[in-house]
């Protein structure tokens, strides 16, 4: 853990200094060369970006044949890199790419910091729910949920969705947040979720789609509108100006037009685009605005919180492992000889493949199997349960073996039955010997808690990168959830390595 | 009393025991003696059903178990409730206490109540000079004071035979003496007890009857004076050749 905590500090400091090296000359070097990296994310990116499977570096989708657009009147040739939505501002302030374009609304956190061009969407965004739901609007969401059970609605974490449920739904919803926006849509889909509120041309892309063609509605209203933009770095003033001017003729010539309307997105509103007035107004009054910065003390309730979601994944999903573990050892030594190779295989597969896999699986891909979802707290502990009780089995296994054959052999002598020898002689010996190692493996599931953030679960992995991606307060964050992490495991491989010794000094038996 | 017919024993296509016939009466003790591989230990183990058989029988007092009995055939388990085994490293549980160690089998077997079993395992280990012992765990015991505390466990399911496997290998050879005299005061409350052992001295002074094997065979049985005294076999004038002992020489000591 001080090894993660120091890397993190080298890798901030790296950051920082490249991010001061590349000066505001993206655009002069864009025109050296006729290349300019972009970030997007394509990861469930439809309609904005659309993989091309017969031309991966030639994406389909609405945003992906605006830039091209524009790159042709900049006569530069944009190229995308993929990466985790929220994390992109990121990879531009460190300089990975120069400009980001992916339904980046126009929002004061982003707009103090980097440099927005002018917008090239009007988005609205749209309520979807479930096929039998029977809210009719947002509002009449809002109105069921707080007068009857409280209601939960999935956003894409930091979208502009997360803000609007945020701040219209304030105690009334409860706002489940997602890294992905369709992963939301599978959720309210499944049921376990209430809804999922959407930027518009996501909402109405997916709807149509086989997976939720019939299950997932929207319903008609439009609301909370914004603007998308373009952003570049606070220095490259340069870069921004030539794509404001690349923007306008492509209104101007009514590119941007026939591009939405290929998609089915041109809608009245858009035309507020050619409205300098307005955006300018909209842009000027957004990068004036000052974000209230909170001290950081501030913070640390929602990182306890977060912290104790954590603690109760470990301490109820690690007694679960071990139980599920031991019982598939003991069958896989004493159990009948058909049972044998299928616990094999239980083992294999799970330690063969990763945790995050086994976690979607069960959250998002059960559910269909089962008809009904599983909570994301229940998938998270079961997930973890099952995937640690393959690692657990090994190490009950190896345990029991340790116990020498004359043990079963007196129990049996004695009249016991094998079930009674087991459990009054083998098991307990064996569990006496799996402690150090069980001990180690719960210090490691403590911190596979964090996968468990890619299916909604708030733990504190989750906490801090919501935090840090609403605040961009990154290092802050990141040092004030390492801490917390390493004051809880610390003591647990202190007491792994007492209990290791205290084994040694009593043997031999 | 304890009575095998028969027994036939094969390790694949090796026989180990080719057809052994031994009956031990309440009160007497037989001892086993043989070279290594002859098959003694193995056709000990077979009476409890330790190792399984290929055919014969195996009866202690009315209860009987033939060859192809299964593992957990409760005939077996009952069989094996009455004839204790005290093995040759003991096998004490090494995470209980010396009295828990003697407790667990007839509360969890014999249905005991606990407050029963204690007073039972106490008594036993006064017997055995351990009652300042119960309370500790068997690591912190001398060898001696193990095999006390495994015959009490074995004596704790009231048996009505006891087998012991090489009972004095793990001790100290002064010690021989004594676990010959404790195996004498047990046979005199009417166990039958059976002795597989490599030490001729020990066998001379603990049974009553000797039985010679040799190549999965009993080749000779009887008194164990008359068979020392006279050996019939040359297997046996062979094994006393090797132990150092006169056919015709008296125990030492």
């Amino acid at each position: 853990m001080t090894i993660r905590i120091s890397f993190l500090l080298v890798l901030c400091l790296g950051l920082s200094v490249r991010a001061q090296e590349s000066g505001g000359e993206a655009l002069s070097k864009a025109r050296a060369t006729g290349v300019i990296r972009f970030g997007a994310d394509m990861e469930g990116g439809a309609p904005y970006f659309i993989p091309n499977p017969k031309d991966p570096a030639n994406p389909g989708g609405f945003e992906a044949d605006f830039l091209k657009a524009l790159g042709g009147k900049l006569g530069i040739k944009p190229e995308l890199r993929q990466g985790q939505w929220d994390q992109l501002p990121r990879l531009m302030a460190k300089g990975d790419v120069d400009f980001i374009c992916n339904g980046f609304e126009l929002k004061p956190l982003y707009a103090s910091r980097y440099r927005a061009t002018r917008p090239y969407f009007r988005y609205r965004l749209a309520l979807m729910v479930p096929g039998n739901s029977p809210a009719t609007s947002w509002d009449d969401f809002l109105q069921r949920s707080s007068t009857g059970r409280k209601m939960s609605v999935g956003v894409l974490v930091n979208s502009a969705a997360d803000t609007y449920a945020t701040e219209t739904g304030a105690g009334k919803i409860e706002i489940v947040r997602f890294d992905g926006a369709t992963d939301a849509m599978m959720a309210t889909r499944n049921g376990q979720i209430d809804a999922t509120l959407q930027d518009e041309p996501a909402a109405t892309y997916y709807a149509a789609q086989p997976g939720f063609t019939g299950r997932l509605k929207i319903t008609p209203d439009r609301f909370g509108p914004g603007w998308y933009v373009i952003y570049v770095r606070k220095e490259d003033a340069a870069l921004a100006e030539a794509i404001d001017q690349g923007i306008a003729a492509l209104l101007a010539d009514g590119t941007l037009q026939r591009i939405y309307e290929n998609y089915g997105l041109w809608h009245e509103d858009q035309a507020l685009l050619s409205d300098d007035q307005v955006w300018r107004a909209d842009l000027a009054a957004t990068t004036a605005a000052t974000t209230a910065r909170p001290p950081l003390r501030d913070y640390i309730p929602m990182l306890l919180k977060a912290a104790a979601m954590t603690v109760f994944l470990s301490v109820t999903s690690m007694p679960l492992a071990m139980a599920i573990g031991l019982s598939v050892a003991v069958g896989r030594l004493y159990g009948p000889k058909l049972l044998r190779p299928l616990l094999v295989v239980y083992v294999e597969f799970l330690r063969g493949t990763p945790l995050m896999l086994q976690l979607f699986f069960i959250f998002y891909i059960v559910p269909e199997i089962l008809g009904f979802g599983l909570p994301a707290v229940v998938a998270a502990i079961l997930g973890l349960a099952i995937n640690y009780s393959a690692y657990e089995a090994e190490i009950y296994r190896a345990g029991l073996q340790a116990i020498p054959d004359g043990q079963m052999e007196a129990g049996l002598a004695l009249g016991m039955t094998r079930r009674q020898t087991l459990r009054h002689i083998i098991i307990p010996q064996a569990t006496r010997i799996v402690i150090p190692p069980v001990t180690n493996d719960f210090i490691a599931l403590f911190k596979d808690t964090s996968v468990c953030s890619v299916i909604t679960v708030v733990e504190l992995t989750k906490q801090y990168s919501i935090l840090a991606n609403s605040t961009l307060r990154v290092i802050e964050f990141a040092i004030m959830a390492s801490v917390l992490y390493l004051m809880m495991s610390w003591p647990l491989s202190k007491f792994a390595a007492w209990y290791e010794r205290k084994l040694e000094a009593e043997e031999p038996r | 009393m304890i009575r095998a017919i028969d027994i036939r024993k094969s390790f694949g296509t090796l026989e180990v025991l080719k057809g052994v016939s031994l009956a031990v009466d309440a009160g007497s003790i037989v001892a086993m003696i043989g070279p290594s591989g002859s098959g003694k230990t193995t056709f000990l183990r077979c009476l409890n059903g330790l190792e399984s058989f290929g055919a014969g029988s195996v009866e202690v007092d009315s209860i009987s178990i033939a060859a192809g009995t299964p593992d957990f055939s409760e005939s077996l388990r009952l069989l094996r409730v009455k004839l204790g085994m005290v093995f040759q490293q003991f096998q004490l549980f090494p995470h209980l206490s010396v009295l828990e160690n003697i407790v667990l089998a007839p509360v969890r077997v014999l249905g005991k109540s606990r407050e029963e079993a204690v007073e039972n395992a106490q008594e036993l280990l006064r017997r055995m000079g351990l009652d300042s012992k119960a309370g500790v765990r068997p690591r912190e015991l001398s060898g001696g004071q193990q095999q006390r505390v495994a015959i009490a466990r074995a004596l704790a399911m009231k048996p009505s035979g006891l087998l012991f496997d090489e009972p004095t290998s793990a001790l100290d050879p002064r010690m021989t003496v004594e676990v010959a005299s404790l195996i004498r005061e047990l046979s005199g409350h009417g166990l039958a007890i059976l002795v597989v052992t490599h030490d001729m001295n020990f066998a001379r002074r603990a049974s009553d009857r000797l039985a010679v094997f040799h190549q999965g065979l009993i080749v000779e049985e009887g008194p164990t004076a008359q068979v020392f005294d006279n050996p019939q076999s040359d297997a046996l004038r062979e094994l006393f050749a090797h132990a150092d002992i006169g056919a015709s020489g008296s125990p030492p000591g």
